[in-house]
């Protein structure tokens, strides 16, 4: 049983992605198939071990695809094809600029017709391929898609004035509608590969967090290796400032780890001997030795990473709308222009009148606009998204936002600032007497809460203590002339049996409590972080609640930490104590009722495989980079009300998209009845060709410019 | 910490190559080095609760001979 994972060549559309699981699904030898279209990489299992790869090769090949090894790496992969699409794009606009020419301003010049050929059919040949290509594939299994439309009507089109012009017809000829709409496409192709492309990086920036080399224990002496080289059972030295390299437990030392890419919370946490350690998590401060328990491709890390992945490509796909509507339209004009030839042929008995008039329809029935109404919706959409600190991805994101029913919040970070803020003090005993000192000893701790304490007294005189000690887990101690002080947590007091019992009743903000005692005098202070709201947290989920969305709180947090959060905003449902994958798994819980549309707000690496798995994800622009690559939307700043316009750009963006459909569609439409012959006395001419196609488009245009003003 | 010297017939790289596992994986041992130069090939390991005995045990699972050259 052997596992193969390949990289696939000559998917168009998450419907390919389907096709060619079915493909493999029906061959025998292989098993548990599965295509990720987002990735452009299929994996199957071997059953058969006769069975070859050049066997399944052939099969796919068969269906329009390419089975490629996996050894380029897969951000150089879309690089490349970034670079070949801003190419066609180009190439496309270069020579559609003579084309326009041409058509509108010297179209009697006598050479005209052979610059707008040759112009037309560069454009054809370089940009428009993969428009033939994709559409010969899907012929050949019997489909058709938007592709099918644009390579027939383009085809014909110029084909069709080769023939006239060849016929000396100078006045029947279409090549500047075959380029233009050539052109329009790959620019809307090259706006929806951008937004693809950015899902890839978020891979990429999961992978930055594997450290490159470790410092390994060989022989007693630490080496520096590179990563591949380190096994299970290497002893691992890592130093403070540097990222853990691999999974493992504490053997020796004592350090700070911020954990908060698997954990989301932002304090650091200590780690002693026997402690887990993860790979990717930052040591603050202290230095340990790690034993390895997990090979690189097995640490938790590398299978977020598998599982991001793998989310990214596994989503339903939702289909565009323009693919909907093609859907319907390819076969309805492919019925007219074969009726329209039949009709001819059978009531007028003129076979080669009811030819050309089929070719006519073809022509004419190719909306130009088509490539246009899409993106140039999404240009102004996002455009007025954007003024309004809030950036949108992709078209997808827009239908989607717009029919969420269900939206899970993560906490830290995303409905808190996500770091904690010094709430209260409470004095049991003189403050000035005992702030100097308190200064003193927080001065030497690199806890991140010690700095929130020196940056309440920012003025004082420290006293240093004369001997300090630190307790791992509990706090610190430091010895003064007169007075012994202990900073710490309440089990750092009960050890000294100072009783908190009697102060802490009348504590009011529940929060990391920092207790300040002295051997001495006892309970000296009380410290009380929280990690407060965001302002517009209430307001945001009330008027979403009102709107009829459900609610859901995900966190990494206990119980009692949550509870706060919980209470303040009314959240009943969701789950406390999430893993990465735990949050994944009530994402996918809740996918499975088909009538809700799941949107995941988060802003960590910890929440970036659930926002992945999620309809829809939305992205803090204060948190990670990872989550805000794979989010489909970014508020830029950390307001929430932000995500209450979105949703309103994203319907108004939506709508314009439609009306953009409508009106691409309209004025070849009315035009067809033309090309069949049905109106005695007029004909298709290019003249009518020409104007249908600049109605439609200068509508759709102006039509998505309106968006602007709409409030 | 204790401190235990053994004779060994750990001898090259690729001899210490095949012990590092073993004694990684003694979880009293804290720190280990042999001394490939020494005439003897020295190993040296510093260790918290484990028994030298231990150490021999596990060494000659894989193959080697450890024997107790001074201990403090």
């Amino acid at each position: 049983m052997e596992k193969v994972r390949l990289s696939v060549s000559g998917m168009s559309c998450a419907a390919c992605a389907q096709v060619l699981e079915k493909t493999l699904l029906k061959q025998s030898g292989i098993q548990d198939v599965q295509v990720n279209f987002a990735s452009e990489q299929v994996q199957f299992t071997f059953v058969d071990p006769t069975l070859t790869l050049d066997a399944i090769q052939t099969v796919v090949k068969k269906a329009g695809y390419s089975l490629e090894a996996n050894d380029v790496p897969a951000q150089e992969r879309w690089e490349l094809k970034a670079q070949k699409q801003s190419f066609q794009l180009y190439w496309a606009l270069f020579w559609s600029f003579p084309l326009v020419m041409m058509g509108m301003i010297w179209m009697h010049h006598p050479w005209s017709p052979a610059i707008s050929a040759l112009s037309s059919a560069l454009i054809l040949v370089v940009s428009g391929r993969s428009f033939f290509w994709n559409a010969w594939s899907n012929a050949r299994m019997g489909r058709t898609n938007m592709d099918t439309l644009v390579a027939i009507s383009t085809g014909i089109a110029f084909a069709y004035s080769l023939f006239q012009w060849g016929r000396g017809n100078d006045h029947a000829l279409y090549f500047e509608s075959a380029g233009m709409i050539v052109t329009f496409l790959t620019l809307g192709k090259f706006w929806e590969n951008r937004a693809k492309n950015a899902t890839s990086k978020a891979v990429v920036g999961l992978m930055e967090l594997i450290s490159n080399e470790a410092r390994v224990i060989r022989n007693g002496e630490s080496v520096l290796v590179p990563i591949q080289q380190v096994q299970l059972g290497d002893w691992v030295e890592v130093w403070a400032g540097e990222r853990i390299p691999v999974d493992g437990w504490v053997k020796k030392g004592h350090g700070w780890v911020d954990e908060s890419w698997l954990t989301g919370e932002p304090l650091p946490v200590e780690k002693s001997k026997k402690d887990t350690v993860l790979t990717g998590a930052h040591l603050q401060s202290g230095s340990l030795r790690i034993q390895v328990t997990a090979s690189k491709e097995d640490s938790v890390l590398a299978r977020l990473i598998d599982r991001v992945r793998d989310a990214q490509g596994s989503k339903a796909p939702i289909q565009a709308l323009v693919d909907r509507v093609s859907a319907v339209f390819v076969p309805a004009v492919m019925g007219i222009a074969l009726a329209t030839f039949l009709g001819w042929w059978a009531i007028m008995g003129q076979p080669d009148m009811g030819f050309e008039h089929a070719l006519a329809v073809l022509v004419i029935a190719c909306p130009c606009a088509l490539g246009l109404a899409t993106p140039t919706a999404l240009m102004v959409g996002m455009g007025k998204a954007a003024r309004n600190h809030i950036l949108i991805k992709d078209a997808l994101a827009l239908e989607v936002l717009s029919e969420t029913t269900d939206f899970i919040w993560d906490k830290t970070g995303t409905l808190t600032e996500g770091k904690p803020t010094l709430q209260e003090i409470r004095w049991f005993n003189d403050s000035h007497r005992w702030i100097p000192s308190i200064i003193g000893i927080q001065m030497t701790s690199s806890h991140p809460l010690a700095k929130g304490i020196l940056k309440t007294f920012p003025d004082v005189e420290p006293v240093s203590p004369i001997e300090i000690q630190q307790i791992p887990g509990m706090g610190m101690i430091g010895k003064f002339s007169d007075a012994t002080l202990l900073i710490g947590n309440s089990s750092l007091l009960s050890s000294y049996s100072i009783s908190t019992d009697q102060h802490s009743s009348e504590v009011k903000p529940i929060g990391t409590e920092v207790w300040v005692a002295s051997l001495e005098f006892g309970v000296i202070a009380l410290f009380v972080f929280q990690d407060n709201l965001v302002p517009t947290a209430t307001e945001a989920l009330d008027t979403l609640r009102q709107q009829g969305h459900t609610h859901h709180l995900l966190t990494g947090d206990t119980p009692e930490g949550s509870a706060r959060v919980r209470s303040a905003l009314a959240l009943i449902l969701g789950r406390d104590k999430c893993l990465p994958e735990d949050k994944k798994a009530y994402v996918l819980d809740l996918k499975k009722d088909p009538k809700r549309i799941v949107a995941m707000v988060g802003d960590g690496i910890n929440d970036s495989e659930a926002m992945a798995a999620a309809d829809i994800s939305i992205a803090i622009g204060t948190g990670a980079d990872i989550a805000k690559e794979v989010a489909s939307v970014t508020l830029i700043r950390h307001n929430l009300l932000d995500l209450i316009l979105a949703g309103k750009i994203a319907k108004q963006t939506r709508g314009t998209i439609r009306e953009n459909l409508f009106w691409a569609f309209l004025y070849n439409i009315i035009s067809i009845p033309l090309a069949v012959g049905l109106i005695p006395g007029w004909s298709l001419t290019p003249m009518v060709a020409g104007a249908a196609m600049a109605m439609s488009s200068v509508s759709v245009v102006l039509n998505s410019l309106r968006l602007n003003f709409k409030s | 910490m204790a401190q235990v010297i053994f004779k060994s017939n750990i001898n090259c790289g690729s001899c210490i190559q095949k012990v590092t596992p073993i004694l990684n994986a003694l979880e009293g041992i804290d720190e280990w080095r042999v001394d490939t130069t020494h005439p003897e090939k020295l190993l040296t390991v510093e260790f918290e609760d484990i028994q030298p005995e231990e150490i021999v045990k596990a060494l000659d699972t894989i193959g080697f001979q450890a024997e107790l050259y001074s201990q403090d």
